[in-house]
């Protein structure tokens, strides 16, 4: 049976600590888990941490990586930033849209793959680059891309 | 502190070390604009307003945050600042809402003010205007509204939420431009904030409102400070008033709230608006009460009153002041029982909550208050509190705990049978089993004589009675204790080494203590542990028992007590007995008088015939209801003086219409001794008369005139007949108030008792063995039930139900119960069930929660559809004759369908 | 000039530095990495030594090294290639800082980007534990020493130090107030050294070969080498390592470039020049290099450029303080009419170039400090726009707002 989103913090929570501090990885545990924070998680972390709820939910929303709705199996990450848009990642990102069809942001209705921009990766090198979950890709066309995302199941 | 020399603006200043640049400008009379900043918080740095140019720094420096340091040249006024600080309002501009027209915060938003200073209309804005921020505001909770379109991010809501409560509810959520202050985590509602409204007081701007819209602004109303109209702690409020309506209300910024309130005080006095107000004489006439006039009414009293007393003698008759209305009323009151009527039978519902304290605490220290001040508490460095809710009973003072606790580092002990909120905050939670006080105390004391922590030179020099103290003590294991209490050896242990050794220990009690058969006994005890350890007569420590509602404290000081005159000089001391009818002109009674539940009892035996009530309403306040209802069914003559037909005036013979707290002048005693002021804030409605007033007419009407032209002149006569309040006079009381004891009209009063020497002399220590509640749970009857209070409602609720936010907060009764037992009784969240006693039955909601202990139930009282006293148990403590409205033996059945449905 | 020190081919034995370094006193280290005069490589180019110092002298139950991985500036790969290559040497250099300061624990801040470097780090690290490298008593006397990698969660502002402290903490990552800095009051109130990735793994080289040597590699004044990530319009992109103070036009002939229109160094925060000025020098005295290069020709359009950066700065502020927040909203919606051509004279722009400056002057944090250097390059630097245009003022007072 999947776990619940409690028994994802109280796990968690074995390694983290308790404290206040582990607000944040508890969150990242969470995000992991089920690729956004429910609001139970928040609740549960609160609970276990002894913030407020509020305070909880701020340090999710301050974290463009945790998401705070639900999202696919595999989330792609299509880096936006100047070096790798001026080696064309906006067209890879057209055809990725029109691949998955759906706009960038969003999930595909099967709940695959979530597509996503970013800010820098890092692999400006390499551009136009993409993470898809914790796996770098870089140098990519339209074509490869698509190819990538088409591999993912 | 040394002082340091700064240039600022081309002058020299002398500073204090250690301050800010802002600080230092402030004292130096040189203005800086500051948003973010705010006296009472922790520096956020945030608005960057306060910006001054710094010698050496390339860049501005905020000055709020800047610590000044030798020789530093400050430069507040120069081109550069003020462009600084002109783009700053002006981006804030850009992204606010400015819909002055119609704003509630016109006129005291901060925003606005600079925007004036700097000239900053909508066509000298320099920047875009940013639509993206509009957004329609959160209206979840039940008194406030968060409008994010008008909100700067200074977060000194934030912060007073978190440093002022000491409750950390809100917080700044997302990032950028998208920050904004959330309350819960989908809306304000879904949250722990109970609406103190703290955040509301602090924001600059209008973004943090009073929810219903109050249609006048700051400069519209008349402001007028008076004391709040609820609990204890006697918050100084702001009231504001337009056209001869109360408005709104905000905490003054004065000893002992500074600005804070809990919710009642701050949304819940909409009651004195209420149509419901009763405004003319009302007398029974085939059997229905009529309109009728005030001459009337008087005559009818004064001739059923002198027929009783007549015909069955003055003790015949009775009268139940109260601890809601004044100082100067209460005094009257038992002036007309004593003198006009001639009996001592006056007591009030001080009875039903702290009669054990005032008997305890004077046995074994001389006088019945707390030791301490409010203020103090925040420096304790150990707080033991025990048969307190603070945080609901006490708001401000939970508040106060909270802020020792987070903000200086206070170890807090809480020992309570039930999860109080406090628990959140506590170094150790006790649990004991209820009404097994005397054991854990002794327990205590037990451990600390044993690994010798306790103070011998304090005991030496100021205590007696120490040997046969420990004769009892000894047999008090900690492990024996376990036995008793349930709470564990080893956890006793250590709060009683944390108590004993902490540099200033405060204990901080109320009903959980008094209410019980043992009440005094709780009492003796609480005072034996202080007093063993020398936690007592020094700043921030001593034994601190928090009075209930507004004005009992003050109501017995004046002598609303069925055994002392004012001042707590007994009856049946001959000089002092002289010392008043020389006074009052008249022959008074040597015999102690009738207590609240011997009152009832006696007029089942028609020892009671006349029963004048002013300001209370047993019909739901006092134990055994039904037993109640009877009495007062049964009584002869029953008058009731009150602001609502209440359950008890509907009852009545003659009904007078009060003006509330907020119509008249007078006097209240907060739980810290400190006298303070009442205004008149408004005209009291239709016909309606403060109780002092109606006092002289009817004791005129007795025959024993009372001439008063003001309730300042009232308190003249009192400070003369009452030592401890003998420096009292209303002029002396407008900034601040005074805390008895106050000698004389130059003393400042005390803030702290028992300095020196106690009261009594030397304080003494009373053996005090364990003896069980009255009523044990059993096959029949196998809970415990136990009744108290919520933060939503006061009292019977006469007065906080008539207030719609609260009613959204609290809108009925409930019972709480463990899950383990709703699982064994099928109870549902939400559902129903009937709680049944020997002595009544209810139905009620069922909340299942871990905040109650397995074979535990919890029932608020304020509720009459569902009156928790109509289970309560009437046994009396022998001593103080207070009721064990703590603990009593109950059953729990389920109500209809699981679903809820009753 | 190339010059490799980093990037050698030829590194010295794993540890031998460390061993050299805990031969010497702990205060020594710290005054040889200050006479090294090392300035930190991740940006803003304070001395490490001098932190070494302060840290070192500041008293706490416990003391942290925090090795700066967030490399969040546009731009910036850098520290990636180097923990990918040199991850023991990273462990190792902060094992000498903790050795310096007296602490003994490590904890390395890597952003969320770059999770595949996790198993990169954790190998190095078991690798350096069986080595006696890192653990407890090495070298078999006092001194313990261990490295924790804690990630990031998507925030560029985390890299700013105490907004990484924060972060850290668990809470939300708002840059804090300085004083106190981290030397004293650093990581859950101790004393905190906060350094980059390339600022540690340069340590080791100064340790062995000492600080006049390192003052040696560089050229104008400042000491040492410096690694550059260069890409945009280039036709070796990659990281680069050259003597401190080389010029631009150095580094752009090693990676290739032509027809170059401008030059942002430094990242999005950076200085952008235009491509007449390539012998300007990379140094804390001219361009500060935090490590991005990015190059644009001539076909780029320069105000597209802004408007990416905008968005970026816009999406990035912590937003706590107001003229951060409130200014990079404000630069991008001026950017916007830029573009829409309603703002079409210098005389528009006035009160955003001097929001610019207020920024700079007022921010609370570093982010806020310099998002407005690219506005202040962009618009100033290589826009064509009339000093006023009062025909359309008449009619569209523009530079009025609203
Ligand atoms: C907005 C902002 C982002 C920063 N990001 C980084 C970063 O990603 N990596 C880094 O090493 N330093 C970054 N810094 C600089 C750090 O605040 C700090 O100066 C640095 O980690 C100190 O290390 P160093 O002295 O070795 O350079 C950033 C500063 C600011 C203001
Ligand atoms: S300058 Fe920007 S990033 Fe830095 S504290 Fe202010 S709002 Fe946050
Ligand atoms: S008052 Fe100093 S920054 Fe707000």
């Amino acid at each position: 049976m999947a776990k619940t989103p409690e028994q994802v913090v109280a796990e968690a929570a074995d390694r983290t600590g308790r404290s206040p501090d582990s607000v944040l990885r508890l969150l990242q545990e969470v995000n992991r888990e089920f690729g956004y924070v429910p609001h139970e998680a928040i609740r549960a972390v609160s609970r276990i941490t002894g913030k407020s709820a509020a305070h909880v939910r701020g340090v999710a929303t301050f974290y463009s990586f945790l998401s705070s709705k639900p999202r696919g199996r595999h989330i792609v990450r299509l880096c936006s930033t100047v070096s790798c848009e001026m080696k064309g990642s906006s067209e890879v990102l057209k055809a990725l849209e029109k691949e998955l069809g759906i706009c960038a942001g969003n999930t595909t209705p099967d709940g695959r793959v979530t597509l996503e921009t970013t800010s820098c990766l890092g692999l400006c090198d390499k551009s136009p680059a993409m993470l898809v979950n914790d796996v770098p890709y870089s140098g990519l066309t339209p074509e490869t891309a698509c190819e990538i995302v088409r591999g993912l199941r | 502190m040394p002082f340091i020399t700064i240039n600022i603006d081309g002058r020299e200043h002398t500073v204090q070390e250690g301050v800010t640049v802002l600080e230092a400008c402030k004292s130096a009379g040189i203005p800086i604009p500051a948003l973010c900043y705010h006296p009472k918080l922790r520096l956020a740095g945030n608005c960057r307003l306060c910006v001054v140019e710094v010698e050496g720094w390339k860049t501005l420096q905020p000055a709020c945050v800047t610590p000044i340091t030798p020789n530093m040249v400050v430069r507040t006024d120069t081109p550069r600042v003020r462009s600084a600080r002109r783009t700053i309002v002006d981006l804030l501009l850009a992204s606010h809402d400015c819909d002055c027209l119609v704003c509630e915060a016109a006129g005291r938003c901060e925003l606005q003010k600079l925007a004036y200073e700097y000239g900053l209309d909508r066509r000298s804005r320099s920047f875009i205007g940013d639509e993206d921020y509009v957004s329609m505001p959160d209206e979840s909770s039940p008194v406030l509204r968060y409008d994010r379109s008008k909100c700067i991010n200074c977060t000194r809501c934030i912060r007073a939420c978190g440093e002022i409560q000491g409750k950390g509810v809100i917080a700044a959520v997302n990032r950028s431009r998208d920050v904004s202050v959330s309350g819960g985590i989908v809306e304000w509602s879904d949250s722990k904030c109970d609406g103190c409204g703290e955040c509301i007081q602090l924001c600059p701007t209008g973004a943090l409102s009073v929810k219903a819209r109050i249609g006048v602004r700051d400069w519209d109303v008349r402001k007028v400070r008076t004391s709040c109209a609820y609990c204890g702690v006697g918050c100084q409020l702001e009231m504001w008033v337009h056209e001869g309506r109360l408005v709104k209300v905000d905490g003054a910024d004065v000893v002992p709230n500074y600005g804070s309130t809990c919710v009642k005080g701050r949304f819940g006095h909409d009651f004195v608006n209420s149509a419901e107000r009763l405004k003319t004489p009302m007398v029974r006439r085939n059997g229905m009460l009529v309109p009728a006039s005030w001459d009337e009414a008087i005559g009818r009293i004064a001739s059923e009153l002198e027929r009783i007393k007549n015909s069955h003698g003055p003790d015949s008759i009775a009268g139940l002041a109260s601890a809601r209305v004044s100082n100067e009323e209460n005094y009257l009151f038992q002036k007309m029982m004593r003198a006009a009527v001639g009996t001592n039978n006056v007591d009030h519902c001080a009875r039903l909550c702290h009669a054990s304290t005032v008997a305890g605490l004077a046995a074994a220290f001389g006088s019945g208050a707390m030791t301490n001040s409010i203020a103090e508490l925040e420096h304790a460095s150990c707080i033991l509190v025990t048969g307190s809710n603070t945080t609901e009973t006490h708001p401000v003072i939970g508040t106060i705990i909270r802020r020792a606790v987070r903000e200086h580092g206070a170890k807090l002990i809480v020992v309570d049978p039930r999860r109080i909120d406090l628990v959140d905050n506590a170094t150790l939670w006790l649990r004991q089993r209820n009404g097994t006080d005397v054991a854990w105390i002794n327990g205590m004391m037990n451990v600390i004589i044993t690994e010798n922590f306790h103070d011998k030179a304090f005991i030496a020099e100021r205590t007696e009675g120490f040997d046969e103290l420990w004769e009892v003590v000894r047999q008090f294991t900690p492990e024996r204790v376990e036995e008793i209490t349930t709470i564990p050896a080893g956890l006793l242990r250590e709060a009683a080494r944390i108590y004993a050794t902490s540099p200033a220990s405060s204990i901080i009690y109320s009903m959980g203590i008094t209410q019980h058969v043992t009440g005094t006994d709780n009492v003796l005890s609480v005072a034996n542990l202080a007093m063993i350890t020398g936690q007592i007569g020094k700043p921030s420590s001593g034994v601190n028992p928090l009075r209930g509602q507004n004005n009992v404290q003050g109501a017995c000081d004046v002598g609303a007590l069925p055994n002392v005159f004012p001042g707590y000089q007994k009856v049946t001391d001959p000089a002092v007995l002289e010392k008043f009818e020389k006074a009052w002109g008249r022959d008074l009674s040597s015999r102690n008088g009738l207590t609240v539940v011997e009152i009832m009892n006696e007029i089942e035996k028609n020892g009671i015939r006349g029963l004048v009530i002013m300001g209370e309403n047993p019909m739901v306040s006092d134990p055994n209801l039904a037993h109640v209802e009877k009495a007062l069914q049964n009584v002869e003559f029953l008058a009731v003086m009150d602001i609502f037909m209440s359950e008890t005036a509907a009852m009545a013979d003659v009904v007078l219409p009060a003006a509330s707290f907020a119509e008249k002048e007078g006097t209240f005693t907060n739980t810290e001794r400190r006298v303070i002021l009442l205004r008149e804030v408004l005209p009291p409605p239709g016909e309606a008369l403060p109780d002092w007033k109606i006092i002289c007419r009817l004791s005129g009407a007795l025959g024993y005139p009372m001439n008063y032209s003001s309730a300042a002149e009232i308190m003249e006569e009192i400070a003369a007949l009452t030592p401890i309040y003998a420096g009292i006079r209303h002029s002396r009381l407008f900034s601040e108030g005074v805390q008895w004891p106050c000698p004389d009209p130059t003393h400042p009063g005390t803030r702290f008792l028992h300095k020196d020497r106690f009261s009594r002399g030397l304080g003494k220590l009373h053996p005090v063995d364990f003896i069980p509640p009255d009523e044990l749970p059993d096959d029949q009857y196998p809970f415990i039930l136990s009744t108290g209070r919520i933060l939503y409602h006061y009292h019977t609720g006469t007065m906080t139900r008539r207030v719609g936010a609260l009613n959204e907060y609290a809108p009925g009764g409930f019972m709480e119960i463990h899950p383990a037992d709703a699982l064994r009784l099928d109870l549902e969240n939400g559902g129903r069930a009937r709680v049944t006693t020997r002595r009544g039955s209810i139905e009620t909601e069922v909340r299942v929660t871990g905040r109650v202990a397995e074979g535990s139930v919890f029932i608020p009282f304020h509720f009459v559809e569902a009156a928790a006293n109509r289970l309560t148990n009437d046994a009396l403590d022998p001593v103080a004759k207070i009721p064990e409205l703590k603990v009593a033996a109950c059953r729990v059945d389920r109500i209809g369908t699981a679903m809820g449905g009753s | 000039m190339k010059r490799e020190v980093l990037l050698s081919p030829d590194q010295p034995e794993l540890g031998s530095a460390l061993r050299r370094a805990m031969e010497m006193e702990p205060a020594d280290i710290a005054f040889e990495v200050r006479e090294a005069k090392l300035l930190g490589r991740g940006g803003a180019g304070f001395p490490a030594g001098v932190k070494w110092v302060l840290a070192g002298g500041a008293s706490g139950a416990k003391k942290y090294v925090i090795c700066n991985a967030d490399e969040g500036e546009p731009g910036t790969f850098k520290d990636r290639v180097l923990i990918e290559r040199y991850a023991d040497r990273l462990l190792e250099g902060m094992a000498i800082a903790g050795y310096a300061i007296g602490s003994d624990e490590g904890i390395i801040y890597l952003r969320a980007e770059y999770p595949y470097l996790v198993p990169v780090i954790e190998e190095a690290r078991s690798r350096m534990l069986s080595g006696g490298l890192l653990g407890k008593n090495l070298f078999g006397g006092r001194f313990s020493f261990d490295v924790e990698v804690r990630m990031g969660s998507g925030a560029y502002v985390c890299g700013e130090e105490t907004a990484l402290l924060e972060s850290l903490e668990g809470r939300r990552g708002e840059p804090r107030n300085k004083p106190p800095y981290p030397v004293n009051s650093g990581y859950r109130g101790c004393p905190t050294i906060i350094n980059n990735v390339e600022t540690f793994i340069t340590v080791p080289h100064i340790i062995l070969n000492g600080a006049e040597w390192f003052r040696g590699l560089g050229e104008d004044g400042d000491a040492g080498t410096k690694l550059f990530s260069i890409s945009g319009d280039v036709e070796r992109p990659g990281v680069y390592e050259l003597a401190m103070g080389s010029t631009i036009g150095e580094l752009l002939d090693l990676a290739g470039a032509v027809d170059i229109q401008a030059v942002q160094v430094g990242g999005a925060s950076g200085r952008t020049i235009r491509g007449d000025q390539l012998d300007r020098k990379l140094s804390f005295r001219d361009l500060p290099p935090g490590g991005s290069v990015i190059v644009f020709n001539g076909s780029r359009n320069m105000l597209e450029v802004l408007r990416n950066f905008s968005d970026f700065f816009v999406h990035e502020s912590c937003g706590q303080c107001t003229p951060c927040r409130e200014g990079n909203r404000q630069l991008r919606l001026a950017v916007g009419k830029i573009l829409e051509g309603e703002f079409c004279c210098r005389r528009c722009l006035d009160s955003f170039f001097e929001l610019a400056s207020v920024m700079k002057d007022t921010s609370k944090c570093g982010f806020g400090q310099t998002s407005a250097n690219c506005f202040v390059d962009i618009v100033g630097g290589f826009l064509d726009l009339p000093e006023d245009c009062s025909r359309v003022h008449e009619q569209n007072p523009c530079h009025e707002g609203r």
